[in-house]
């Protein structure tokens, strides 16, 4: 009713007002963005890739009753209603890109606007008036997980057709029109695609650079595989539109995302690996449920690989934790496919992300994880403490979620979208610290500016998400500094994987230390920094601010494919769990931890041989 | 309030606009069933037409003829259960119905509120205005600065020796330019931000600093600095035209959350409310006349 009462109105008696508004908007940010000083050595811009609103109708069950609207603001650190309490974020963002799952869209549109066709439907009002986690949790089974992974029918009875999913996409397009402030604040249209065959996660977001983008967005509906997803894509391309997808939770995909196969049985092939190399340039590294880069029982010898891994995954829809979930091993798997088929399907760059589905763009501070990320489930501490998250997992596993930092010449969509596509991204646990990764030839053993090294990194290097085309061994210019409210750094690793005699491997370069730790046989004397377990304070005196080195790969093999990508670990500090404990009294089970060791990860440069 | 919104251009516009569409959808209605008396039921194509529209949309393909047969018959039976109820007043008290209609006159009332108060100039400068808080610009401080790095060898030296290069008015020496990618100039910026780039304790030696001259050494969170605070401003309000867009989002924002309660209480004044029921401590409803 709202919008079809709004449109009528469009269309009989302001014409010129209404209707003319959206083209001219278009036009007036395009002249903005022109406006918008670029720095040609480019600024690292913090923000979200993946975040749900109430228009989500997993979010909206769990109580979320924000809009996009209301995340934008969110964002922009303003102070909002969330899950029952007034909250913000310390640190506004540079960017943000509100991903509602297009499969509800339409549902949505009847849930969230009174008086629509549906909205007095049985199943949607208990939808809305889901007071308690247990009704919450049924209905989400029944209406969200189930037809996701493809069981029963894909709709509830009070969906209202293709109509609906329209009203709501535009809806959403509309508040991120408004919010975009060139120079200032970016704001991505963008969505996710929400397949989950057998419980097997397959979702993507889906990000488009511009305002050119279709009436409707392809949902799991439409095709459950990724190669019909790709097939659209490819169509919306060849219509001028500019768009690519970022898969996320490998962690959770029962082996399938980094697959010798397509859903449908066919081995990856040549034209697979293309499709997928032009479709995915990057990967979600981590978000509330998991780190995805590695976990310990398949890579014993990474002593920090055990960090977020949301063990308790494994406990829920018949999940198993197996290597090739892993993104150090998606990307070995990437070089040996170069090796194979003479292209790599798996070539991806980091961002991070939230998940959130309380409508909160980067709510990742550990002391400021107050109302959760997942409604009615997490919304307290006493929850927290014991409740699971959507039949995923415990909550006391999952995390805050992680930050994407972008390398953009300017805080624009082109500028930002066009640096992602290039892979100039990195991915954080969610403190903001800086990283820079060059790989080249010649550089100097030390700069005496920050302006003079990174002018020296592009030229005499590629940077991060870059292939390094050399034939001699690749020096590395790797450089690094704290956030400025956080502790100081403990070490940066350059992580190498290499396809050798049919076997992918890979091993880790401490690179260098804080201190005189870093010894003569690539080892770390351990900085020994833990945590004030009684206020949740940090170690102040160890550690160092800024981290520098070029560092030349001593075991380069020019006849090996290879990828180099950098993780920069900073001092220990509390974990969220252990500001419940201090702040709501509440007690988690012993092997909860309290304290955790937050992380860079740049994209990897990879050497192709030739 | 209500002779403002009279006057109003704009809502004379939207006013006829309203019921150019109220009489359009009539119309609609009225040409479409043609209800020449209660027991005349007419299918003309354009209702046909808006069944199988439906139809389509829920089913994703084309009506077969059987389908058709189904539409009509599924759309005869109610029309005729329904024209019987409205005879047998069916839908008087009912509760589901009343439910509806409310809900169905709240969400028009409510969209046509929005509707009808776009942000003219005048409705956003007042709201501005009687807004201040919502809108006044943080303290903020214009700076320069240059940082040392603990690590460093002979730092309070160093630091003194630049401290006095600094104060001859000397450029900032080309090593330090720019360390550890921290600007070594910031335009007026406000304190919060300035809070997150240094720490707390930063900003707040920033805001007891004198003003242009160059001191020193100010922890924060990267090492030690020497400053130079060439401006300070306290929160001010900015001018108007400069954060119009924002006002507007934020008008129509918080309309849209006010707009419910206004219509029901502007509705609810058309009212006279008896309660004759017992109820304890009855708190008064505010701007409601009722007898008791």
């Amino acid at each position: 009713m709202t919008t079809s009462l709004r449109s009528l109105i469009c269309l009989l008696m302001l014409p010129a007002i209404y209707c003319i508004s959206s083209a001219a908007a278009a036009n007036s940010w395009e002249e903005a963005e022109a406006k918008v000083k670029k720095n040609p050595l480019k600024d690292a811009y913090f923000g979200e890739t993946h975040v749900h609103t109430g228009v989500s109708m997993d979010a909206f069950i769990a109580g979320n009753r924000l809009t996009p609207e209301d995340a934008y603001r969110f964002a922009k650190g303003e102070k909002m209603m969330v899950n029952g309490s007034m909250h913000k974020i310390k640190r506004p963002l540079d960017f943000v890109a509100v991903t509602d799952h297009s499969e509800f869209m339409g549902e949505a549109y009847s849930l969230m606007n009174e008086g629509a066709p549906g909205y007095d439907h049985e199943i949607a009002k208990a939808f809305r008036e889901a007071k308690d986690l247990t009704t919450a949790l049924k209905l989400y089974n029944q209406y969200v997980l189930t037809p996701l992974a493809g069981g029963g029918s894909p709709h509830p009875d009070f969906y209202q057709g293709t109509e609906a999913v329209k009203s709501t996409w535009q809806k959403n397009i509309e508040a991120t029109e408004a919010h975009y402030e060139p120079g200032k604040f970016t704001t991505i249209h963008a969505y996710e695609w929400t397949s989950a065959p057998g419980g097997a996660n397959q979702h993507r977001n889906i990000l488009f650079r511009d305002t050119n983008l279709p009436d409707v967005p392809f949902s799991s509906n439409e095709g459950s595989r990724p190669e019909q997803l790709w097939a659209w894509m490819k169509s919306q391309r060849e219509e001028g539109r500019k768009v690519f997808a970022i898969p996320h939770n490998s962690n959770e995909s029962k082996g399938l995302l980094f697959a010798e196969a397509s859903l449908s049985g066919k081995p990856v092939d040549k034209d697979y690996a293309q499709t997928r190399a032009s479709m995915e340039p990057l990967i979600e590294m981590m978000q509330v449920k998991g780190n995805s880069e590695v976990i310990p029982n398949f890579w014993p010898n990474d002593e920090f690989a055990d960090f977020e891994n949301a063990v308790t995954i494994q406990k829920f829809n018949g999940r198993a934790f197996i290597k090739e979930n892993y993104v150090r091993y998606g990307l070995g798997r990437g070089i040996k496919y170069q090796e194979q088929l003479g292209v790599n399907p798996f070539k991806y760059g980091f961002v991070g992300g939230t998940d959130s589905h309380n409508g909160t763009p980067s709510n990742v501070e550990e002391d400021n994880y107050r109302v959760g990320s997942h409604g009615l489930a997490d919304q307290k501490a006493e929850g927290r403490s014991k409740n699971e998250l959507d039949g995923e997992m415990l909550i006391a596993d999952a995390n805050p979620g992680a930050l994407a930092a972008v390398w953009a010449e300017s805080n624009t969509r082109s500028a930002i979208w066009d640096s992602m596509l290039a892979k100039e991204t990195y991915a954080t646990s969610g403190p903001r610290m800086k990283v820079r990764f060059f790989a080249g030839q010649g550089f100097d053993k030390s700069y005496s500016s920050y302006e003079k090294l990174v002018e020296d990194g592009y030229a005499k290097g590629v940077p991060m998400g870059g292939n390094y085309k050399g034939t001699k061994a690749p020096q590395f210019l790797v450089w690094a500094v704290k956030d400025p409210i956080g502790p100081n750094l403990d070490r940066i690793q350059i992580i190498k994987g290499w396809y050798e005699n049919g076997e992918m491997k890979d091993t880790i370069y401490n690179v260098v230390a804080s201190g005189n730790r870093l010894k003569d046989d690539g080892t770390v004397e351990p900085v020994n920094a833990p945590i004030n377990l009684k206020t949740g304070e940090f170690n102040k005196q160890k550690g160092s601010p800024e981290l520098k080195a070029v560092w030349t790969d001593p075991d380069f093999d020019p006849t090996l494919q290879a990828f180099y990508y950098v993780r920069v670990l900073q001092l220990p500090t509390a974990r969220w769990t252990l500001y419940d404990e201090l702040n709501a009294g509440v007690t988690y089970p012993k092997d909860v931890k309290r304290q955790i060791v937050e992380r860079a990860w740049a994209s990897p440069i990879w050497y192709e041989v030739q | 309030m209500l002779k403002q919104v009279v006057k109003d251009p704009l809502i004379h516009f939207i006013a006829i606009g309203a019921v150019l569409f109220w009489a359009y959808f009539s119309y609609v209605e009225q040409s479409s069933t043609a209800i020449d008396d209660d027991n005349h039921i007419v299918i003309d194509q354009q209702e046909l037409d808006h069944l199988t529209n439906l139809w389509t949309l829920q089913w994703k393909k084309e009506p077969q003829t059987k389908d058709l047969q189904a539409i009509i018959d599924h759309y005869l039976r109610q029309e005729v259960f329904y024209r019987e109820a409205m005879k047998l007043n069916l839908d008087h008290n009912d509760a589901i119905i009343r439910k509806r209609l409310a809900q169905k006159m709240e969400a028009v009332a409510n969209d046509l509120s929005t509707l009808m108060s776009p942000p003219t100039d005048k409705a956003l400068k007042d709201y501005f205005h009687s807004n201040h808080s919502l809108f006044m610009l943080p303290p903020a401080l214009q700076f320069e600065q240059v940082l040392f790095l603990e690590s460093e060898s002979n730092l309070e030296t160093k630091i003194a020796q630049v401290l006095n290069t600094l104060k001859q008015d000397k450029s900032i020496p080309a090593t330090r330019s720019q360390k550890l990618s921290v600007a070594n100039n910031w335009e007026l910026t406000p304190n919060n931000i300035v809070d997150n780039s240094f720490g707390k304790s930063f900003t707040d030696a920033l805001n007891t600093a004198p003003l242009n001259t160059w001191f020193g050494p100010v922890d924060s969170g990267y090492g030690k600095h020497l400053v130079k605070v060439t401006h300070r401003q306290d929160a001010t309000l900015p001018d108007f035209e400069a954060v119009k867009e924002y006002v507007a989002r934020e008008y129509e924002y918080q309309s849209v959350l006010k707009a419910q309660e206004k219509i029901y209480k502007d509705l609810l004044k058309n009212y006279t409310v008896t309660i004759t029921a017992d109820i304890p401590d009855l708190t008064p409803i505010e701007g409601l006349a009722y007898k008791r």
